[in-house]
């Protein structure tokens, strides 16, 4: 009794957030299934085996029938949630059709892989399916159907739904057969089986009770394990590496990998559905695929962000200032860095150095920010005393800027050298031979033998700055900021933070059609980048 | 030092610019050394100040007679911060947190870089892009935190745990590094019969320990020193997950405004005080790099250079 009762609670605790994770997950699973089909489809097509092309197109058929069917659901599923009649329409008889098609070619499929029946009975199972096939198709065109209305009377869905019924089970039997030749269908006829089982109540039912069409996603795994098994039989036998010992050597790679991919799925992929909020309502409360779309077609929120007073220009400008800086400023600090370091003629006290240069970048912007309070505060800041001076460091917008650009030099400098050190140990030594024979000295080497041999590392590194003119990076800004300094610190990642998350009210929508510009500009910048260097016959960075 | 003993150092070795010293450049080198000494004085200097500062009587801070060398030394400021509960907890709670992030981190890179160098791998170049992709372009920041707060895990401690747990750019590294272990070991593992898991184990784990330590150190620095995360998805409910980041902040930011409170209304009480327990907190969220620094920069310099030049 207890266990009944925990049971039923569990499930009713449990159905909520299913059914949640269900209308999430129903799109991402229809877009597999169809995209799953094609790749089969096209697969399958490719092969060399007797009647693989009839098979390709059978499966093509099928998935002209449940793209008719899923679709819809898809389209409804993605879309603000109105009343609206989940009428198939025309789409009903494609649907329909496509399935009888499905099964009459991949009864053709067999008979060219198999050869007809020898005998009389499964000769006449065979001319069975064909009239059957015919019998559907002018079912379906008879007018009693009303297609249009979406009500289709029981009578002739149950008529549709027989006939289809007795195609699959006279194509299962009629598989059957083929066992006897080909140990690997041995399971097909169960895999029909389960798949008409779950199919028949669905179709039938569907409309008097809604919830019996969950019988479609067991009719749909069944389906898909049948094709499976039919799939192996496309294939040429006997040329050597087969899927199955392919499988059998490397299934624990994908075990392997199955982790990272869901990480990835969950926390990376899965949030860019929430970007079309970007178009939406400001509405939290359900998924963003079915909010309404904001005002001006949708584009109500990058309207607001560009018009004067929302405060996103003043953040965009900040963060071009800043990144512009950084560019000019502080990106030829390391490149110059490793040419002394590459200059350095005692090997250990050139480690001991670059230990030393590369700690400030083990430093948090946090613990950074808290050393700048001790060093740079106006009245008992450690530089004011050494200078004797009151300097505003800190607390006042262009002083703000410069510490910004010195502190990140600061942070960085010594790290971003390594990747020009290692660049610079692929120079040719020879190179330097010759260069010091043809009398060249310590700088003319520098600039016509180091620099040259670092440059395609310097434009890939400044493509990728270029690349991110736009980007901004959150912490840095945001600790360096005291409540003197104005404007300056907020860039576009602390707006969209402010704004977004901290907001009062949350403004969701604004915050994420600010980040989604900054993203997409930022792609546009580099795709840009890589071609210009490209152009100019250098590597790029990919 | 002589030309001779020049040759023996520079000569043999396969050095970056392949000179050949003449006793003519001397002068040259002491000036770029004593410049490298300058430039590690202006790393290192900073790091002293805010040390020397936490050390110092609350007076000498408030005179600025503090430069590298505690100036009437005391642990004043470590006794107060480590007698705030708030602090120890979340000393202790970070500490804890990055093991547990670094295991996870590591295992899941090894995960996703291994497949990947299996040149007969079907799918591998689809997955390699597919995790890619998400270098170039990512959701942003309110889409993330929506999609947390939409599984109910804002305020709790898988925030900190899940959301970032793996980097592409990491992954790269561990795969270069990979791909530098020579097929023909991993072949012969394989006509022995070892199946990729025990070759992973037994040729290419044991190869990488370099490479290993050395992202181990970045995922548990970047742990160590993660902030915005707990700043975005840690409300104050979530107040017992603050990770020492979040919690220096906060020190940092009700000082400065105190202390600003405090010499608008009756000028300084004791402002010395604040700041040397700011400094103290600082520190105690900067040694533990310093401690595991030494130890590990050895291997970071290969690890690094490897993604670098083959990613």
């Amino acid at each position: 009794m207890i266990i009944i009762r925990g049971l039923t609670e569990a499930v009713g605790w449990l159905s909520a957030p299913l059914s949640v994770a269900w209308q999430t997950a129903e799109p991402f699973l229809i877009v597999a299934y169809l995209a799953a089909l094609l790749v089969l489809s096209l697969w399958i097509w490719r092969q060399r085996q007797n009647g693989a092309r009839i098979l390709a197109s059978a499966v093509l058929v099928l998935l002209m029938g449940e793209a008719f069917r899923l679709i819809p659901r898809l389209i409804v599923a993605v879309t603000p949630r109105v009343e609206q009649p989940d009428a198939a329409g025309l789409g009903g008889i494609v649907s329909v059709l496509a399935t009888a098609g499905f099964f009459l070619m991949l009864e053709m499929y067999r008979q060219q892989r198999y050869g007809k029946a020898v005998t009389e009975k499964g000769a006449r199972a065979e001319s069975a399916v064909y009239i059957l096939f015919g019998a559907v198709a002018a079912v379906c065109f008879v007018r009693y159907n009303e297609w249009i209305s979406g009500n289709s009377p029981l009578f002739w869905m149950a008529l549709r739904s027989i006939l289809l019924a007795s195609m699959g089970v006279l194509t299962a039997v009629l598989w059957a057969g083929a066992v006897r030749e080909d140990d690997s269908l041995r399971h097909l006829p169960l895999a029909l089986a389960l798949m008409m089982a779950c199919y028949l109540p669905a179709a039938a039912l569907g409309n008097l009770v809604p919830e019996i069409s969950i019988l479609m996603i067991p009719r749909t795994l069944a389906l898909i394990w049948a094709l499976w098994i039919v799939r192996g039989t496309a294939v040429l036998r006997g040329t050597g590496y087969t899927f199955r010992t392919y499988i059998k050597r490397y299934w624990t790679l994908y075990l392997l990998l199955l982790l990272p991919i869901a990480f990835f799925v969950i926390f990376r992929y899965y949030p860019m559905s929430y970007i079309s909020l970007a178009f939406k309502k400001n509405d939290i409360l359900r998924h963003p695929w079915q909010v309404e779309l904001s005002n001006n077609g949708g584009m109500e929120w990058f309207i607001n962000a560009f018009k004067p007073g929302s405060g996103f220009l003043p953040a965009l400008g900040n963060t071009i200032m800043l990144n512009l800086l950084d560019l000019v400023i502080g990106m030829p600090m390391p490149i110059i860095m490793a040419l002394l370091l590459n200059e350095l003629a005692f090997p250990r006290y050139k480690r001991i150095t670059q230990t030393v240069m590369y700690l400030p970048h083990f430093l948090s912007w946090v613990i950074i920010s808290g050393i700048s309070l001790r060093l740079f505060a106006t009245t008992d800041g450690l530089i004011n005393k050494l200078l004797g001076t009151e300097i505003k460091f800190m607390e006042e917008d262009s002083s703000w800027r410069a510490m910004y650009i010195i502190l990140g030099i600061w942070k960085e400098c010594g790290w971003n050298t390594i990747i020009y050190l290692a660049a610079l140990t692929g120079i040719n030594a020879e190179l330097y031979e010759a260069a010091e024979v043809d009398g060249a000295g310590r700088l003319k080497k520098i600039w016509h033998v180091t620099l040259p041999g670092i440059r395609s590392t310097i434009i890939v590194l400044l493509i990728m700055n270029l690349g991110r003119i736009l980007g901004s990076e959150f912490d840095r800004p945001y600790t360096l900021r005291n409540p003197q300094v104005g404007e300056a610190y907020r860039t576009i990642s602390v707006f969209v933070y402010e704004r977004g998350i901290k907001g009062v009210p949350p403004e969701y929508a604004l915050s994420t059609a600010v980040g989604l510009f900054q993203s997409v500009v930022c792609v546009v910048f580099l795709i840009g980048a890589n071609t210009l260097a490209k152009k100019f016959g250098e590597r790029g960075i990919w | 030092m002589s030309v001779a003993e020049n040759m023996k150092t520079h000569g043999g070795r396969k050095l970056h610019d392949g000179m050949i010293k003449s006793k003519k450049t001397r002068t040259e080198d002491l000036i770029i050394a004593g410049i490298c000494f300058l430039l590690m004085l202006v790393c290192l200097i900073p790091m002293l100040h805010v040390l020397a500062s936490s050390l110092s009587s609350t007076g000498a801070l408030v005179r600025n007679d503090v430069f590298i060398w505690p100036d009437g030394l005391n642990f004043d400021a470590y006794q107060k911060v480590l007698a705030e509960p708030k602090n120890v907890r979340a000393l202790g709670w970070t500490a804890g947190l990055t093991a547990v992030c670094t295991l996870l981190s590591i295992t899941l890179t090894i995960c996703a870089a291994y497949p990947l160098i299996y040149p007969n791998l079907k799918g591998g170049k689809l997955i390699s892009l597919f995790f890619l992709l998400t270098m170039y372009f990512s959701a942003g920041t309110i889409p993330n935190y929506l999609l947390l707060s939409s599984m109910g895990m804002i305020d709790t401690p898988y925030v900190l745990i899940f959301p970032n747990c793996i980097s592409v750019f990491n992954v790269i590294i561990m795969r270069s590094f990979f791909y530098g272990v020579p097929d023909s070991l991993r072949e012969a593992a394989e006509i022995d019969g070892a199946g990729p898991i025990r070759v992973l184990f037994k040729v290419y784990l044991p190869l990488s320990l370099p490479v290993i330590a050395t992202l181990s150190l970045f995922y548990a620095v970047g742990r160590w020193n993660g902030f915005s995360d707990a700043l975005m998805y840690l409300t104050p409910k979530g107040e017992a997950y603050y990770p020492i980041q979040l919690r220096l902040y906060y020190v940092l930011q009700n000082a400065t405004n105190t202390a600003q409170q405090a010499a608008q209304e009756s000028g300084p009480s004791q402002p010395g005080l604040a700041k040397t327990v700011q400094m103290a907190t600082v520190m105690f969220a900067t040694v533990p790099i310093l401690l595991v620094y030494p130890w590990l920069q050895r291997y970071f310099v290969t690890g690094v250079t490897i993604g670098a030049v083959k990613g």
